[in-house]
């Protein structure tokens, strides 16, 4: 007994250590910020706090001009947790380093929790397998690469609460409460608050089908309605002290679509805008082998209907009704998709290794034939999770897809050395998301298109400073292309009489106002 | 148990060793603090009552979520980097104390019966 825990230690370091290596390739080398929109905004609101070394309770002044003010009157619209972690991990470790290594930590959650949820349910070789392979899961790094979502790292955690969960209602069932997994559970739900509530609805839901489902098997109440009672006393006293950051702009407009029926009968729902198709093909995501593994798994799982497959099912129902939300007018699963592989690549794994039980043969024959099932399931895993994964990781906005030295050195100028309250308007940087990143590294209220402007307009010039940032094309293709010289040229004929109080690196700043 | 501390030692020391080759004295910094309010709450929440490797991997999120919880209370007043150190210290002393106390009921309890 003593020797399996020791195993049990032993590879739940040995999956920290991998997932760290992995995850963080995007920054190992490079060291500048990377994400696309939403990144900047998280990035910034813990950088916003690590500057001053002060938390924040409103939003800071480069969100002046911005339709986030509107969200929650100016106020944060997140509890202030996940973004204060990454301001003290900045503090700790630098502006960069610190705080991606914190979204990187936070992300990788999932491929430890999985590890004892399944471990509690199927034993320690599917748990291993399972959570090995979730390390390379293509929609969890997608979600963490393009945004450094919250939602990742609090999707992470429904496999913890799920485990309370099964551990209280198997004690309760078998008339040993253990009451401390009711109240571990409901502190579980409120850290899930502090970092993102979407996945709350995930876990909620899950335990509550899970109840209905144990009723119906058991004819019992599967739980003591004090020991709910306390659990909900302990989501109050734990989320209340923050409630003021908590905004619900989905569940306000919440109206049943018929016209929305037939997308029951699709298993992502209705497609929303704003990933490629690409995310929308399920073997473009999980590769080929997860699908019918994963129905190997569902049937076994049906056929035996124990505790333990009801919960992975009920998990899986779950996942289905929040694909589904646009019945009710919710747009959100196009996050809640990121939960896929979480439920199904432990259904897979656990399915495989049953097979075996399924043939009439002896134990020790089982014993050999679901160890040359794990190994096959591990070569295959290597061989067609992990090198995608790695070039996902490794190439993460590789050149000017980031911000670069140059830009990085005019938004550190801005905030060095102008005041808080002046503003700016930038031209010339290539993309939205880039003026996005201008925007937060520059701690400034930075207006500007959120399309490409290759002209002077008067806006410009109600402005503190303009900011002409030619240095991505430049890089990109050796001097200026058309549209943007003829902006350089509109620089020229209106700036002609003014030195730049930057220049540097093909990015100039002038002083308007 | 001594091969289980084996175990956490050297799985801490190669966690911290991995962000000092890719990060240097950055990557070193943040796995000090991660490894030492982890195996604070993971300490706690074994007292409590619950399974090591689930007192593990609860750990990690939750002392992340109490530091910053508390972090972003008292910041306001000794700024976020005072009230950092400050909660990692009281999660320290919370883990050091209901260790002391166990150990304190267990010697008690092992007591030799007076003759």
């Amino acid at each position: 007994m003593k020797g399996s825990k020791t195993i049990e230690l032993g590879i739940i370091f040995f999956l920290i250590i991998i997932s760290l290596y992995f995850w963080t390739l995007p920054f190992q080398k490079n060291r500048l910020p990377f994400g696309d929109v939403d990144s900047s905004t998280h990035f910034t609101l813990a950088d916003s706090m690590s500057q001053t070394n002060k938390p924040i309770n409103y939003l800071p002044a480069q969100f002046n001009n911005t339709y986030y003010l509107k969200t929650n009157n100016g106020k944060l619209w997140y509890f202030p947790q996940y973004h204060t972690g990454a301001a003290i991990f900045q503090l700790m470790s630098g502006r960069f380093v610190g705080a991606y290594l914190f979204f990187a930590l936070m992300s990788i959650l999932i491929v430890l929790t999985s590890f004892i949820l399944i471990k509690e349910l199927f034993g320690l070789l599917p748990a291993a397998i399972s959570s090995f392979w979730l390390v390379f899961s293509s929609r969890d790094i997608l979600w963490y690469i393009l945004g450094v979502y919250p939602q990742v790292a609090s999707f992470g955690m429904v496999p913890l609460f799920l485990y309370c969960t099964y551990k209280y209602v198997t004690s309760h069932l078998e008339k040993e409460p253990k009451q401390i997994y009711a109240f571990a559970g409901a502190v579980i739900i409120a850290l899930q608050f502090f970092v993102h509530p979407q996945a709350v609805f995930i876990s909620g839901l899950t335990a509550a089908i899970f109840g209905f489902v144990m009723i119906a098997k058991h004819k019992k109440i599967p739980f003591d309605i004090k020991h709910a009672g306390i659990g909900i006393a302990i989501i109050i006293v734990l989320v209340l002290p923050f409630i003021g950051f908590f905004t619900t702009v989905e569940t306000e407009k919440t109206t049943l679509i018929l016209s929305e029926l037939p997308s029951l009968f699709k298993w992502y729902g209705t497609p929303e805008s704003g990933m490629p198709q690409q995310y929308y093909s399920f073997t473009a995501m999980h590769g080929f082998f997860l699908l019918p593994l994963a129905i190997i798994g569902v049937i076994l799982m049906l056929l035996r209907r124990k505790d333990e497959d009801l919960l992975m099912l009920s998990w899986l129902f779950a996942y289905y009704v929040a694909l589904h939300m646009s019945l009710f007018g919710w747009h959100r699963n196009l996050r809640f998709m990121e939960v896929e592989a979480h439920i199904l690549v432990p259904i897979a794994v656990v399915g495989v290794l049953r097979l075996p039980s399924l043939i009439p043969m002896q134990k020790n024959a089982k014993n050999i034939a679901r160890i040359v099932l794990s190994a096959i399931l591990i070569i295959s895993i290597v061989t067609f999770a992990v090198n995608p994964a790695h070039a996902i990781l490794k190439n993460a906005f590789e050149g000017t897809a980031r911000i670069t030295p140059a830009q990085l050195g005019a938004t550190e100028w801005i905030k060095d050395k102008t005041n808080v309250q002046d503003t700016f308007y930038l031209l010339g940087t290539s993309t939205y998301t880039k003026k996005k990143w201008m925007r937060v590294l520059s701690l400034r209220q930075t207006n500007f298109k959120n399309e490409n402007e290759f002209s002077l307009s008067r806006a410009v010039f109600n402005h503190s400073y303009a900011i002409f940032d030619y240095s991505d094309w430049i890089a990109a293709y050796g001097g200026l292309p058309e549209p943007v010289a003829a902006l350089q040229a509109e620089e020229i004929s209106n700036f002609n009489q003014s030195r730049p109080v930057y220049s540097k690196d093909n990015i100039r700043v002038y002083k308007i106002g | 148990m001594d091969k289980n501390i084996a175990v956490y030692a050297g799985g801490s020391v190669a966690i911290v060793g991995l962000l000092e080759i890719l990060f240097g004295i950055s990557g070193v910094l943040a796995g000090i603090v991660i490894v030492i309010s982890t195996v604070s709450m993971a300490a706690i929440l074994i007292k409590v009552g619950f399974e090591e490797d689930f007192s593990i991997v609860l750990g990690f999120p939750a002392s992340i979520l109490f530091n910053s919880s508390l972090s972003y209370g008292l910041g306001f007043f000794i700024g976020l980097r005072n009230a950092f150190f400050l909660s990692v210290i009281i999660l320290i002393v919370i883990a050091a104390i209901m260790w002391l106390r166990s150990s304190t009921s267990i010697k008690k309890h092992h007591k030799s019966p007076e003759p």
